[in-house]
C-alpha cells in the first residue's frame, strides 16, 4: 500500500515536473525569438513599413554557437505580403544594402527565388509569404551595426516601389566605435 | 530473428511511404486532398501540420481549422481509434529515423531512460504543458517540432543545407537525433517524451482499445515462456519483464509498429480484434514463472 502511494506520487511529481519543463521550454522559446525579425505589410504602401531591427547580442546560445550569421527576416508561414488594395499586384522582390549572401524563398509555388518575381498574380485580400535569409561574413559580426538594408516589393509591371521593409542588424554586446559595414550595392534578388 | 529482421524492413517501407505521402516535394497526400477541396496551398509538412491543429481542437479554438486539417484530423482519430497509434508505428518517418540510426551504435554507448524514468507522466506531462504553454508564454508547436525538421533535412538533401536555425530548431535536432535519438536504447525517446501527436494517439488508443472492434496488440497468456524477445525488441520500452518473469505491457507509448510480435518465438503477441488477453487492458502482469517451469 505504501509502496503503491510513493509510485503514485512520483508519478505526478514526474508529471507536474515535465509539464513544468514544457512551460518553462515556452519562455525560452519567447526568450530568444528576437532571432528572427518578422514583417507583415499591406500593398500597395504608401510609405515605409516599420523598421525590422535584430540584435545579435540576444541571439540564445545554441544560436550563437553554431549558426550566428544566418539570419532571416520573415513574413511566417501564412502570408504577410497582403494585398489591400482593389487590383491585382504583380510582385517583385529585390533586396539593397546587405552585407554577405542574401536568399529570398517563399513557400508560393508561382515564386522565382533567383529572380524574385512571383508569377502569379497577388489578388485583393490575398498575401503571399516571403523569407529574406541572410549570411553575413563571421568576421562581420562585431560591429555596432552589422549590416543594414532594405527589402523592397516592386510592381514588376511598370518597376514602380509598392513597399519597402527597412532592416538593421546590431550587435550591443560591440562597445559601437566599431561602424556599420553596409554594403551599397543593390542585390538583385539572390546570389 | 529472421521474423525481426523482415519486419524491420517492412515497416521501413511504410515509413517511405510516409515520407512520400506527406513531405515535400512529394507530399502526395497533400497533392491530392488539396486537388479534392480545391485548397491552393503549398504542399509540404507544415501545411498539414497536425501539432498546430490538433492545439486548437483541444484548445476549442474550431474557427482557425481548416477543411483540409479537419479532414486529416479526422483520418488522424478514426485510425487511431481503428488502428491504435498507426500514423507513428508505420507512416511517421521523423519519429523512425532516429530509431533506426540508433541501430548503427553499439547498446553500450546508450541511455535507457525507459527503466529509470516512467515516461508515461513525462509524456502526458509534456502534453499538458504543451497545451498551457499558448496561455502563459504562446505556442511552442513549430519551435520544438522534428517534423518540421524533418522537412529541412529532405529540403537540404539530408547534408546540405539545412536553412536558417533558431536556438529551439538547433534543441530539437540534439534532442530528436542525438540525445534522445542515437543514443538512447530503442532511438525513440523523443517519441516517448516530447510528441504531442504520439500522446493524443495513445490516449486515444489506451481507450479505444477497449472496444471489441477495434485492432490492438493482444496477448496469449498461455502461450508466452517469458523469454524476454519481445522486451528487448520494443523500441519505445512499453514492453517490461520484472524480477518474478512477469511481462508488463503499458499501452501508453505503445505505437504498435509489432517489432514484438514479430521477435516472439511462441506467437504469444498478435495484432487484432477482439479482446487484448492484458490484465484490466491496459498491464499484464503475468506473475506465473510457473508456465515457463512446466515448459522445461
Ligand atoms: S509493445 Fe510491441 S507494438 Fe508496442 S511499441 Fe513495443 S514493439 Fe511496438
Ligand atoms: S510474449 Fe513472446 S517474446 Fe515476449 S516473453 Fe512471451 S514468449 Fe517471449
Amino acid at each position: 500500500m505504501k509502496e503503491q502511494i510513493k509510485k503514485s506520487l512520483l508519478t505526478l511529481c514526474l508529471f507536474i515536473f515535465m509539464a513544468g519543463i514544457t512551460v518553462g521550454s515556452g519562455y525560452y522559446k519567447k526568450s530568444v525569438s528576437s532571432e528572427r525579425g518578422s514583417f507583415i505589410i499591406a500593398l500597395p504602401a504608401k510609405k515605409d513599413n516599420q523598421e525590422v531591427l535584430l540584435n545579435i547580442a540576444e541571439q540564445g546560445l545554441p544560436k550563437k554557437l553554431i549558426q550566428p550569421n544566418r539570419i532571416s527576416i520573415s513574413s511566417g508561414h501564412g502570408g504577410g505580403i497582403i494585398n489591400r488594395g482593389n487590383e491585382s499586384l504583380w510582385v517583385k522582390v529585390q533586396t539593397e544594402g546587405f552585407l554577405g549572401k542574401v536568399q529570398l524563398e517563399s513557400k508560393d509555388p508561382s515564386f522565382n527565388h533567383e529572380t524574385g518575381v512571383f508569377s502569379r498574380p497577388l489578388k485583393p485580400n490575398q498575401s503571399f509569404n516571403l523569407a529574406v535569409n541572410l549570411t553575413i561574413p563571421k568576421g562581420k559580426l562585431k560591429g555596432h551595426t552589422v549590416t543594414e538594408g532594405n527589402i523592397k516589393l516592386i510592381n514588376s509591371k511598370d518597376e514602380s516601389l509598392i513597399g519597402n521593409i527597412p532592416v538593421r542588424i546590431i550587435n550591443s554586446e560591440t562597445d559601437g566605435i566599431e561602424d556599420s559595414t553596409k554594403n551599397n550595392d543593390t542585390n538583385e534578388a539572390c546570389h | 530473428m529472421i521474423n525481426t529482421q523482415i519486419m524491420l524492413i517492412k515497416r521501413a517501407i511504410w515509413y517511405i511511404v510516409g515520407l512520400l505521402l506527406f513531405y515535400a516535394p512529394f507530399a502526395l497526400y497533400q497533392k491530392a486532398l488539396f486537388g479534392l477541396v480545391n485548397y491552393n496551398k503549398p504542399a509540404d509538412i507544415h501545411s498539414l501540420c497536425l501539432r498546430m491543429p490538433l492545439l486548437n481542437l483541444l484548445l476549442g479554438k474550431w474557427s482557425l481549422i481548416v477543411p483540409v486539417v479537419m479532414i486529416t484530423l479526422f483520418l488522424f482519430f478514426m485510425f487511431a481509434i481503428i488502428f491504435g497509434p498507426f500514423f507513428c508505428g508505420r507512416l511517421c518517418f521523423a519519429g523512425a529515423l532516429p530509431e533506426y540510426l540508433s541501430r548503427l551504435i553499439p547498446d553500450r554507448f546508450k541511455i535507457d531512460w525507459v527503466t529509470g524514468i516512467n515516461p508515461i507522466p513525462v509524456r502526458y506531462g509534456f502534453l499538458a504543458g504543451y497545451l498551457i504553454t499558448p496561455f502563459l508564454a504562446g505556442s511552442i508547436a513549430c519551435a520544438f517540432c522534428n517534423l518540421s525538421f524533418m522537412q529541412r533535412l529532405i529540403d537540404g538533401g539530408f547534408w546540405g543545407e539545412f536553412g536558417v536555425l533558431s536556438s529551439t530548431n538547433i534543441i530539437t535536432f540534439f534532442l530528436w537525433i542525438i540525445l534522445f535519438g542515437i543514443f538512447t536504447k530503442g532511438g525513440r525517446g523523443f517519441c516517448n517524451f516530447i510528441c504531442p501527436i504520439g500522446a493524443v494517439q495513445s490516449l486515444v488508443y489506451s481507450i479505444s482499445s477497449r472496444l471489441h472492434f477495434t485492432y490492438k496488440l493482444r496477448f496469449a497468456k498461455d502461450k508466452c515462456i517469458s523469454c524476454g524477445a519481445c522486451v528487448k525488441a520494443c523500441s519505445m520500452g512499453s514492453l517490461q519483464k520484472e524480477p518474478d518473469n512477469s511481462i508488463t505491457y503499458q499501452i501508453h507509448n505503445c505505437i504498435t509498429c509489432l517489432q514484438c510480435q514479430a521477435a516472439c518465438p511462441k506467437n504469444a503477441l498478435t495484432y487484432g480484434t477482439g479482446k487484448s488477453g492484458w490484465k484490466d487492458g491496459i498491464t499484464l502482469v503475468n506473475n506465473e514463472p510457473s508456465i515457463q517451469e512446466s515448459i522445461r
